[in-house]
């Protein structure tokens, strides 16, 4: 195989991999700010709804944030090298070392603060324009659908959103999910519950006491002639 | 006599124990993990939402963890039995001793958590069910056939030489 498709094979997905590379609970968080977005214009008429897509065509993304970002400061770091001191020229050097981890891993330094701060991937961003194209009705062959049949979409669309973070339920995961895991386990009947659920294990080892005691007399020799075990 | 200071109840005891931690693995392997007609909490928590699942597997993991305590304090008993020279090595008092454990547990926890408790049933999409005594049944069969086999080798001597 070529050495260079070999790389892009084992490197994350162009557009999923700012996303692989961002903990659970911010892209759980990036996730519902969509649906609650969503949501509000559920009932929305369709000039508002295009307002709408108007202003997340005009959102940054994280690869245009990143870019101003990184151009900024190594543009910074070689005027400063080419006017001050050569020991400047480090800053550029660095920004475009992170610049090109980026590229290939989707992380680098300033990511998880964009992130955090709710700054979105082009797919994330892409995934909310669909859905208000969805609701303003591009994709129907009729515009008069009725107000359930509205509402149902709706609904269908923020499940649709909210799909990816369901496989995230565990007992230490934090997610809305994992929490939810949380409380049910340790809610206020947790110890009744642990009581409930352990106590036949007191009454084995009892049983097991009881049948260690009880075998000399389960094992008394019967009046017949004892037979001898013969060892191969 | 030597062989007169012969003792069977280490073996036997061991057996149990290994017998309840298995039979407690195959209830949680079999019914919960591979069938999956129950779980620990599956009558009180449904397991209708993935939450729910959740929160059954983690008692489900509870059951397990005090199985593997049973199964160790039994190996811990085998172990100790197998180094003394007074307690005869007998395969069929040993599987019997199994089966007893294995009926002992199916018997205990068949009441304790089917029917007293109602955490759960043995096939829990019909409730409480004939599967329920079926389970309790198996109980009573394996504990009477674990102490027929222990109890026919009760006449079977081994000497300490042979032991040794």
């Amino acid at each position: 195989m070529n050495p260079i498709q070999h790389l892009q094979d084992k490197l994350p997905a162009t557009n999923t991999r700012v996303e692989q590379s961002s903990p659970r609970r911010v892209n759980d968080a990036i996730r519902a700010a969509t649906e609650r977005s969503v949501r509000r214009y559920a009932d929305a008429s369709k000039e508002e709804i295009t307002r709408r897509i108007d202003e997340l065509d005009r959102e940054w993304d994280i690869e245009r944030t990143l870019e101003m970002n990184a151009a900024t400061l190594a543009c910074t770091g070689a005027v400063l090298a080419l006017t001050v001191n050569r020991r400047f020229a480090w800053i550029s050097a660095v920004v475009t070392g992170f610049l090109f981890q980026h590229a290939l891993q989707g992380w680098c330094p300033p990511v998880p603060m964009f992130r955090k701060r709710g700054v979105r991937t082009a797919r994330e961003i892409n995934q909310e324009k669909t859905a208000l194209r969805i609701l303003r009705g591009d994709f129907q062959p009729t515009s008069d659908a009725s107000e359930a049949f509205r509402q149902a979409r709706c609904l269908c669309l923020i499940v649709m959103c909210a799909l990816p973070s369901v496989a995230s339920a565990c007992m230490v995961c934090d997610t809305e999910l994992g929490h939810q895991v949380q409380r049910g386990v340790f809610d206020g009947n947790f110890t009744q519950t642990a009581v409930a659920v352990l106590l036949p294990f007191p009454l084995f080892i009892l049983a097991g006491a009881a049948v260690h005691f009880g075998a000399p007399k389960l094992m008394a020799p019967s009046k017949k002639q004892p037979t001898q075990n013969t060892r191969p | 006599m030597e062989q007169n200071t012969m003792t069977h109840a280490p073996l036997i005891t061991a057996g149990t124990f290994l017998g309840i931690g298995m039979g407690g693995f195959v209830d949680g392997i079999l019914f919960h993990q591979i069938l999956q007609l129950h779980n620990m909490l599956s009558a009180k928590v449904p397991k209708t939402t993935i939450a729910n699942i959740e929160i059954n597997m983690f008692w489900d993991g509870m059951f397990h963890a005090l199985t593997w305590v049973m199964t160790a304090i039994g190996i811990a008993l085998l172990w100790k039995a197998a180094r003394r020279v007074d307690v005869p090595w007998l395969g069929k008092v040993f599987v019997g001793a199994l089966f007893l454990g294995w009926g002992l547990f199916n018997l205990i926890e068949g009441i304790i958590d089917h029917q007293l408790l109602n955490l759960h049933h043995v096939y829990e999409a019909q409730g409480q069910s004939k599967f329920d005594y079926l389970f309790l049944l198996s109980g009573v069969v394996f504990i009477v056939g674990g102490l027929m086999a222990i109890r026919s080798q009760r006449d079977v001597t081994v000497s300490v030489a042979d032991r040794r």
